[in-house]
């Protein structure tokens, strides 16, 4: 299995804890806590952050960013951005009327997973090694590469039909992926607020990194029984844009969210 | 230092390794992009969606013809999988499906193609129908080739196609896509299992 680095987004969590693994020196939480961040942190607390049962306070993320020699605004957008996520989840939950435990940015890891793996195959539906497109998507899974997670998205885009596997090789049948049952609807729900808020804070808190978003709003009076045929066009318009633009393999990808909405007011 | 070397070095290694250049999307409601999305909600959700200007409809869907008739269609949906009959003199064997059609126009002709896909190809089947009543019952006879090698079960797919005027010419025998065929209404199955008869 690949041990590539992940695509995911990273939530505070996962800062924290990059930073004490690969400083290198084999630190512990307690000697992170104690001797790189200079007791600002109680060890205990710094384990509850790294796991993501805690929010780090402004201050330590501050602390944190100097120790990485990074501008403090990257790090603390991502702060807010987890925090914003957090609530949302814990209301999206009541709405769903789901009891599961808020796990924030992981919430939506299914969708990134699924997302990542649909765009590693190419939009023509030719057949690529099955090997090179789990590896692709284990890159997805955010931290060490599991089998379990990989095994768990390829069974799922077959199950919904929208990719074809026989023996060593895959080929994309479908493009679009329909969220169904609370799980995957709650994991599609907060990948779509976690591109959102990660938009908002590009343009609104890191000057850094307002170039990398395009945020819009575009407003017009329409006729009511129009705006289904609204929606197609959009979508049609969107579409075709995208593969235009989805790459040849091997060069300098990003890759891309275009997140879409609509809404009457 | 070394960190700040590290995560340089991660950095750059998921740039390098971004080979994935494919596109998709994800939302929360159908919305077919292609012919096979079109095939699969039909299939899934037993109700009719439009594509390319032509309705795709699962088994059991009903759709308006002009604007005012209702038509409907029943495609076979066995509990076991479909035997399939081997030619004699010939590596090849047959599967039957029925189908029953109805609010159909009169001279309304049926044919059928099947696949072991959704994404295709697709393979015109022999079997022709034409409505008649308001009511009509066909069949689709589908050859399967090398019927020697099918040792265990496998996927079939059979596509209904209605041609309300009549079949165009020069019709294929074998397309990537259904919508190749040019029928006014197409009919999915659900996906069946057909397998050699004992």
């Amino acid at each position: 299995m690949a041990t590539h680095p992940s695509t995911a987004p990273k939530a505070i969590k996962d800062y924290f804890y990059e930073t004490r693994v690969l400083t290198g020196r084999d630190f512990t939480v307690k000697r992170f806590a104690t001797e790189t961040l200079a007791g600002a942190v109680d060890p205990v607390m710094l384990g509850y952050i790294e796991k993501g049962k805690r929010f780090p306070s402004e201050a330590l993320v501050r602390r944190l960013a100097a120790l990485r020699a990074e501008p403090p605004e990257l790090l603390l957008a991502v702060l807010y951005r987890d925090r914003m996520l957090y609530a949302f989840g814990r209301e999206l939950r009541r709405a769903l009327h789901d009891n599961a435990a808020v796990e924030g940015v992981s919430d939506a890891d299914l969708a990134v997973q699924v997302a990542r793996a649909v765009a590693a195959l190419p939009d023509d539906g030719t057949w690529v090694s099955s090997r090179t497109w789990r590896e692709e998507i284990a890159r997805a899974v955010r931290g060490k590469a599991r089998r379990a997670d990989v095994d768990r998205v390829v069974a799922l885009l077959r199950d919904k039909e929208l990719v074809e596997v026989q023996a060593a090789r895959v080929r994309r049948v479908a493009r679009h992926y329909v969220a169904s049952g609370t799980e995957e609807r709650r994991a599609l729900a907060m990948e779509f607020a976690t591109i959102f808020a990660k938009s908002l804070l590009d343009k609104l808190s890191v000057p850094q990194r307002a170039a990398s978003s395009h945020v819009r709003n575009h407003y017009l009076h329409i006729d009511r029984k129009r705006i289904p045929e609204f929606y197609k066009k959009l979508d049609d318009c969107v579409r075709g844009l995208v593969e235009e633009f989805a790459c040849d393999p091997g060069t300098d990808a990003e890759f891309l969210n275009v997140l879409i909405t609509a809404t009457t007011v | 230092m070394r960190f700040l070397t590290r995560l340089l070095l991660g950095t750059c290694l998921t740039a390098a390794l971004a080979a994935g250049c494919g596109s998709g999307s994800a939302g929360f409601d159908d919305s077919p992009e292609s012919e096979a999305e079109a095939l699969l909600v039909a299939m899934r959700s037993g109700s009719c969606v439009s594509f390319d200007e032509r309705p795709y409809c699962g088994s059991g869907a009903s759709t308006t013809i002009d604007d005012a008739a209702v038509a409907s269609m029943d495609i076979q949906d066995p509990s076991e999988a479909l035997a399939c009959v081997e030619v004699p003199d010939q590596p090849q064997c047959t599967a039957t499906l029925a189908f029953s059609a109805t609010g159909f126009p009169d001279g309304t002709v049926f044919l059928a193609v099947s696949g072991d896909h959704l994404a295709g190809p697709w393979t015109l089947a022999s079997t022709e129908t034409v409505a008649g009543d308001d009511h009509t019952d066909g069949q689709v006879d589908v050859t399967l080739a090398d019927a020697g090698s099918m040792a265990a079960a496998s996927k079939l797919i059979v596509v209904v196609l209605a041609y309300l005027g009549g079949t165009p010419a020069d019709l294929p025998e074998q397309a990537p896509l259904v919508g190749d065929f040019a029928p006014d209404i197409v009919y999915v199955s659900n996906l069946l299992e057909v397998q050699p008869s004992p």
